[in-house]
């Protein structure tokens, strides 16, 4: 989907409002990204604070959990 | 997936690694299975609501273990369905939860109360079965937080204790901690931990960092209640207060789970293991130890029971129903189920094939 976000943790914001209670399953209160919760842009793996990751128009965003398990 | 259960049915709910499974009998003989529920996800604690006989809470991450805590609804073998809401710090705390350990309803009183003890260690409420949730400040963010260790199994509040007398009158154990009591419904909070032991620190008796694993009303219902702890095994009496160890009898001082005999006062039964460096039942033989007399005494009840265990016994592993006589159940974390419908004297096997279990509880359907 089409997201106006200018960094990744606006961009949960925006899909939270979009789909009520996503945000709680990819962030925890303190809004830190779950730890088993990847978030790429453009396939690359952001390994820090989702507020400091800056998006561009165009960028591509994947949420995709952990192969992690047993 | 769900099975049809019968008013009148004694059910045992069991929270698995993988899944939640509720087995239903008319007779305590032979038992059927209803589900798996939330399968293939890690169930923490699965509970009949005691107050109406019919609804099911289970605590267990959504939709797996990747995604946060949450707490699932629903009547007794019918689909369990997510709360609106989770429980969640206040903003700027810093802190987050990351697993609900206990569900524990709240007084008959109070029917859509409900209360969970999460990890990181916190008290939360529910005042409409789990749709929207509130803390305990004073208890949550306490002074001393800050001095709380976690323990092998994490910093979690994994025992809450409601009053049926008095919903105003709480106690809550946390795992390292120790044991936290309110009479005033959570505004303030004292910590009970008066002779308890705490082997593993330079003083060992401390004011708090007592390693609770587990607390339990005594059925007498005047407040006195069971504490298996990391370090031996206690009671303390109606008036509070200062705890008596009753370990003395026990094959050793370490285990987790306790459950009271709900037809009969001062009664309860634990599981004790070797200790802390091999959680495993003594001399390899799963073993149900009973006491009639507020732990002044205890017997040891095998028969059924596996020799050659070279498995554990976690906390919630260990129920009791008040059918007559009283059924007792143990769940072992090698996926044994077994079951007891002579208050605990002789045992069968429920089942043997499930995965890990993390909970056992067990009710009556209304």
């Amino acid at each position: 989907m089409l997201l106006e976000a200018g960094d990744l943790a606006m961009m949960v914001k925006r899909l939270d409002e979009a789909f009520p209670g996503i945000a709680e399953r990819i962030v925890d209160e303190t809004g830190q990204r779950r730890e088993f919760v990847n978030l790429f842009v453009n396939d690359e793996l952001v390994r820090g604070p989702l507020g400091s990751a800056a998006l561009r128009p165009g960028d591509a965003v994947h949420i995709l959990p952990s192969v992690a398990g047993g | 997936m769900a099975g049809k259960i019968r008013k009148g049915s004694t059910v045992v709910l069991v929270g698995t690694k993988k899944g939640g499974f509720i087995f239903h009998s008319q007779t305590r003989r032979t038992w059927d299975l209803a589900g798996p529920f939330l399968a293939g996800i890690p169930v923490h604690h699965m509970i009949l609501d005691p107050r109406d006989g019919r609804t099911v809470y289970a605590a267990a991450p959504s939709p797996d273990e990747h995604f946060g805590p949450a707490l699932h609804r629903g009547a007794v073998g019918e689909k369990l369905v997510q709360t609106k809401g989770t429980p969640k710090f206040d903003p700027g705390r810093e802190l987050a939860v990351s697993r609900v350990w206990h569900i524990e309803p709240g007084a008959p009183a109070e029917p859509e109360a409900v209360y969970v003890g999460v990890e990181p260690a916190a008290l939360f409420r529910s005042r409409d079965r789990g749709d929207s949730w509130e803390g305990f400040p004073s208890l949550n963010y306490h002074t001393t937080r800050k001095e709380w260790q976690p323990g092998f199994g994490g910093l979690c509040a994994h025992s809450v204790l409601v009053d049926p007398r008095n919903p105003k009158h709480l106690v809550v154990g946390i795992s390292s901690v120790g044991t936290w009591e309110s009479r005033d419904d959570g505004a303030t909070w004292s910590m009970e931990n008066e002779n308890v032991r705490a082997g593993f620190l330079p003083n060992p008796y401390p004011e708090f960092g007592q390693c609770v694993h587990h607390l339990v009303w005594d059925s007498a219902g005047d407040g006195s209640i069971f504490h298996q702890n990391h370090c031996g095994t206690y009671h303390r009496g109606p008036e509070g207060g200062r705890w008596t160890e009753v370990t003395k009898g026990l094959p050793s001082d370490f285990g987790f789970a306790a459950a009271a005999d709900p037809n009969r006062k001062h009664a309860a039964f634990v599981v004790p293991l070797i200790g802390a460096e091999n959680r495993v039942p003594p001399k390899n033989q799963l073993a149900v130890w009973h006491t009639a007399n507020s732990g002044k005494t205890w017997s040891k009840a095998t028969k059924g029971l596996p020799a050659s265990a070279f498995m554990g016994v976690l906390r919630e592993g260990l129920a009791t129903e008040a059918g007559d006589p009283t059924g007792v159940y143990v769940g072992t974390n090698t996926g044994q189920l077994y079951a007891s419908r002579d208050a605990g004297t002789s045992w069968k096997p429920i089942t043997v094939n499930l995965p890990p279990i993390q909970s056992v509880s067990a009710g009556i359907v209304a």
